[in-house]
């Protein structure tokens, strides 16, 4: 295995006129926790979008375990060994926990053109994935749309760690829950890592960062500003690095 | 879903018994057997095109251009039922369907347009083939062979049943049963987290219409056989009969839920209403008037229910 399991080399995307990442050059070392942290606009969902199949940069490249990889689309990333757990969770409220955990992924039974849908299977395969998350509570055949934020965060979640990923990207994933259900994310978050899983963790809260990240990538405007260790910085240096009052004080 | 989707088919089914027992008091030749079997032959053609339309609309698309595909596929299939015989043309109808359906789809994914605006272009594009195809002129005295194929009888129930039962059958295990039919009511209920989840959005969208477009075609050979005739201007208006019965049914035109018995009942109870009306020599254009008031009636009734459930 690389050293790095994910290396971005002077990544630039343009939305038309909006040049929303300058040049990101960043390393995710494999096996750890890597946060990435900037001010809202900085280009964080933008930069993970990129790993996740749904932009492509617009020059630059990616490297995934050491080789150039193009990733053209979420399944190109879910080949990869890439799963991302998205801002806005991304799952589809009017199907059920089971379908939403396997959706493009269904187990079927049958030869074509009569494949159909091996529910028996799913149900214990998606009643696995929940128990293998600590999760006993859901329902495998309740609507996602009717399930609490905390709940769908938890469907989403589970999704993302159950098919056996190499990278496992969280954009933000406390930032709408209680500090129970943040904590169980935390303890998630930590087993993954022990597991020997690489993290790229998405935040705005400092101690969350300061908490689980091994090392800290530090975005501003498009560019990838600064990397720290955990280990060797503060939360006053990283708020000076986001905002650049450094710059101004100067 | 399926709890709010059966009260809405229980709804429907309570529509229907209070339609048959209003007309059988009135009419009691209503209730025979000739006569049902005449309403579900009527209604088989709505109800095949309705099936596919259905599964157009789960995904928040809409097809505006099923009639003038009833059109095109009615005059090429008249015309060359001759040369290319009868199988081979209820084939090659069902495959032409699709193939129009398929370029519905395909214009819509790639150009990212509004499935309306496209399907409305297609509309005005595949009825004036179907008029230069024949020079605005019918089709008369086709094969009796045909015509006994897809309208003769199994025993006693005529073929266009038989047939719309198994279209049914076939429509209920893709959407309840097969993967495109989970991946069908994630695009429609949203297309971005399906993209987010390594659905291929853009294809699902297309199988839709392409499906839509061969049961167009099925009906299109259906109705030929039936007149023993084909016009260019077959199937004018049938685009709005259809998203009715789908609608009546309890499929919302947002996406993302849909019934596939429902749409068959809808169109059942607004075929029936229709040859109730007619035994009973109602003025045809106060028929439309009815029909407007059911559609009417049905989205009432579904804008009720899902505020009692967003109530719960
Ligand atoms: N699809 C898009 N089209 C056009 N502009 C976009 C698009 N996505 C992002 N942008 C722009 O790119 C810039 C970076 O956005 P991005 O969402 O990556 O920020 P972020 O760091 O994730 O912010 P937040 O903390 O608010 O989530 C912003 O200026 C945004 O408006
Ligand atoms: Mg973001």
């Amino acid at each position: 295995m690389a050293e790095n399991m994910i290396e971005l080399i002077d990544v630039e995307k343009y939305f038309g006129g909006v040049h929303a990442l300058r040049g990101v050059s960043m390393q995710v070392p494999a096996g750890q926790v890597t946060a990435i942290i900037g001010d809202n606009g900085a280009g964080k969902s933008t930069l993970i979008k990129c790993l996740s199949g749904i932009h492509e940069p617009t020059t630059g490249q990616i490297l995934v375990n050491g080789e150039p990889a193009s990733i053209s689309s979420p399944q190109a990333s879910r080949d990869l060994g890439i799963e991302t757990v998205y801002q806005d969770l991304a799952v589809i409220d009017t199907l059920n926990v089971m379908q939403n955990l396997y959706l493009s992924r269904e187990i079927r039974t049958g030869v074509w053109p009569f494949r159909l849908l091996n529910q028996r299977k799913m149900k214990a395969g998606a009643k696995e994935m929940l128990a293998r998350i600590g999760n006993t509570t859901l329902s495998l055949t309740q609507e996602v749309g009717g399930m609490s934020g905390g709940q769908r965060q938890a469907v989403a979640i589970c999704r993302a760690v159950a098919w056996g990923a190499r990278t496992v990207i969280f954009d933000e994933p406390t930032a709408a829950l209680g500090p129970n259900e943040s904590a169980e994310v935390h303890r998630l978050i930590a087993s993954l890592r022990e597991q020997g899983i690489t993290v790229i963790l998405i935040s705005h809260n400092f101690e969350e960062v300061m908490g689980l990240a091994d090392v800290i990538w530090v975005m501003r405007q498009g560019r990838a500003i600064a990397k720290r260790r955990a280990s060797e910085t503060t939360g006053r240096e990283l708020v000076t690095l986001l905002t650049g009052a450094d710059i101004a004080a100067s | 879903m399926p709890d709010f989707a059966n009260n809405r088919v229980l709804g429907v089914i309570i529509a229907l018994v209070i339609t048959f027992a209003i007309f059988t008091a009135l009419v009691p030749s209503f209730l025979s057997i000739a006569n049902l079997l005449e309403m579900g032959v009527q209604s088989a053609i709505i109800a095949i095109i309705a099936l596919g339309m259905t599964l157009v609309i789960v995904t928040g698309g809409i097809d505006l251009s099923v009639g003038s595909i009833v059109g095109l596929v009615s005059v090429i299939c008249a015309a060359n039922l001759e040369t290319w015989g009868a199988v081979p043309t209820i084939i090659a109808g069902i495959l032409l369907g699709a193939v129009l359906g398929f370029v519905n789809g395909s214009l819509s994914a790639v150009f990212s347009l509004e499935s309306f605006v496209v399907t409305l272009a297609t509309l005005n594009v595949y009825r004036g083939l179907a008029f230069l195809y024949t020079d605005g002129l019918p089709i008369f005295g086709l094969d009796q062979g045909f015509r006994n194929i897809l309208s003769g009888t199994v025993g006693t129930i005529p073929n266009p049943i038989v047939l719309l039962v198994a279209v049914t059958v076939i429509c209920y295990l893709i959407l309840n049963r097969s993967k495109l039919g989970v991946h069908l009511k994630a695009v429609g209920t949203n297309a971005d987290a399906s993209l987010k989840s390594g659905i291929a959005v853009k294809r699902v969208k297309v199988s839709a219409f392409v499906i839509a477009g061969g049961l167009a075609g099925l009906a299109s050979v259906l109705l030929i056989s039936r007149i023993g005739a084909a016009e260019p201007i077959s199937g004018t208006g049938y685009e709005l009969t259809v998203i009715a019965a789908v609608v009546v049914g309890g499929t919302s035109l947002m996406g993302g839920r849909a019934s596939i018995v429902g749409t068959v009942l809808g169109a059942l109870l607004l075929g029936s209403i229709r040859t109730g009306l007619t035994l009973l020599n109602v003025n045809p254009f106060f028929q439309l008037v009815i029909t407007g008031l059911i559609i009417l009636l049905a989205v009432l009734v579904d804008r009720a229910a899902s505020r009692t459930k967003a109530k719960r």
